[in-house]
């Protein structure tokens, strides 16, 4: 094969990996992706804060390694901070589950070129509904 | 005294044949009645059992269709080949001949399916994932088949109504 086929099929599979839908195998691996050494902050919609308590718009999500999760959400131009409990459980060999209150979404996780990213998915279990996705970005 | 009581005997027997006579007619009714009953019913279940076997026939077929469609688009992913054609053929058995014949787990597999391979185009899945929806789906139908000839058979023996 010549040097440039090559170099094309490289760069080809780098491009295809690059976006691919990032591997958890584990549960364990999945809680990593999800709150990191110690919490991380996934943003549906980043919050542009000024003058001390307010704030523009925006909703963001911190996991917390020992099971707690804060929801700060930018009501009338203030911060509300809400905090419940989350947790993650196989549901079979393809879809993980994503508790948090009493809310339960199927969790995916990407890491891609615009870094890593997160997607709960309410599936429908009807044709006539839709299925809806939330994708948050992570803050790092 | 022997005339009055020949003629009590003589109205007794008249009495006895009419009453014999109007117990047989509505014996023969009852009879008749009961006999069309049985055979209405076993005629409502053959048409029940000859419905539910077109729907199975029907059903098999169709799940032939999308165990095809799927193959082909697992088949092409894997490859690396161009699935649009056999993607839309799966969508249009996913908005068509499925609606009639699935049922709840295979809609949910269908919907799961069709969520991985746009997945899949969304770099949100691997054909590795798409082939093992394909697989769920595929034994859904087959579990599915499965259940609808046991309700025929069990319609057959006369177990359900």
């Amino acid at each position: 094969m010549p040097p440039i086929a090559c170099f094309v099929a490289v760069l080809w599979l780098a491009a295809l990996l690059a976006g691919s839908a990032k591997s958890e195998d584990t549960l364990d691996e999945a809680h990593t992706l999800l709150t990191g050494s110690d919490k991380r902050t996934w943003i549906e919609l980043r919050i542009e804060k000024f003058m001390g308590q307010g704030c523009i718009g925006g909703s963001e999500w911190t996991f917390f390694i020992d099971g707690r999760v804060r929801h700060d959400k930018c009501l009338e131009g203030h911060l509300k901070s809400t905090w419940t409990d989350w947790s993650m459980t196989d549901l079979n060999s393809l879809d993980r589950e994503l508790r948090v209150g009493e809310d339960a979404f199927i969790v995916l996780f990407q890491d891609g070129s615009d870094g890593l990213k997160m997607r709960l998915r309410q599936q429908s279990s009807s044709k006539a509904e839709a299925t809806v996705d939330i994708v948050l970005s992570s803050d790092e | 005294m022997n005339e009055t009581r020949f003629k009590v005997f003589e109205l007794a027997m008249k009495l006895a044949t009419v009453l014999l006579t109007l117990a047989g007619i509505l014996w023969g009714v009852w009879t008749f009645t009961q006999s069309q009953q049985q055979q209405t019913e076993m005629l409502a279940r053959s048409s029940l059992i000859e419905f539910e076997r077109q729907l199975w026939t029907r059903q098999i077929e169709t799940y032939a269709q999308i165990a095809e469609s799927v193959g082909k688009i697992v088949a092409r992913l894997e490859t690396g080949a161009d699935a649009d054609a056999a993607i839309q053929d799966f969508l249009t058995l996913y908005w068509g001949a499925m609606v009639l014949v699935e049922d709840a787990t295979v809609e949910s597999e269908m919907i799961a399916f069709n969520q991985e391979l746009l997945d899949q185009r969304g770099a949100w899945s691997t054909s590795d994932r798409v082939k093992r929806r394909a697989l769920n789906l595929l034994e859904a139908c087959r579990t599915s088949s499965r259940a609808a000839w046991q309700r025929i058979q069990a319609l057959a023996e006369g177990k359900a109504a």
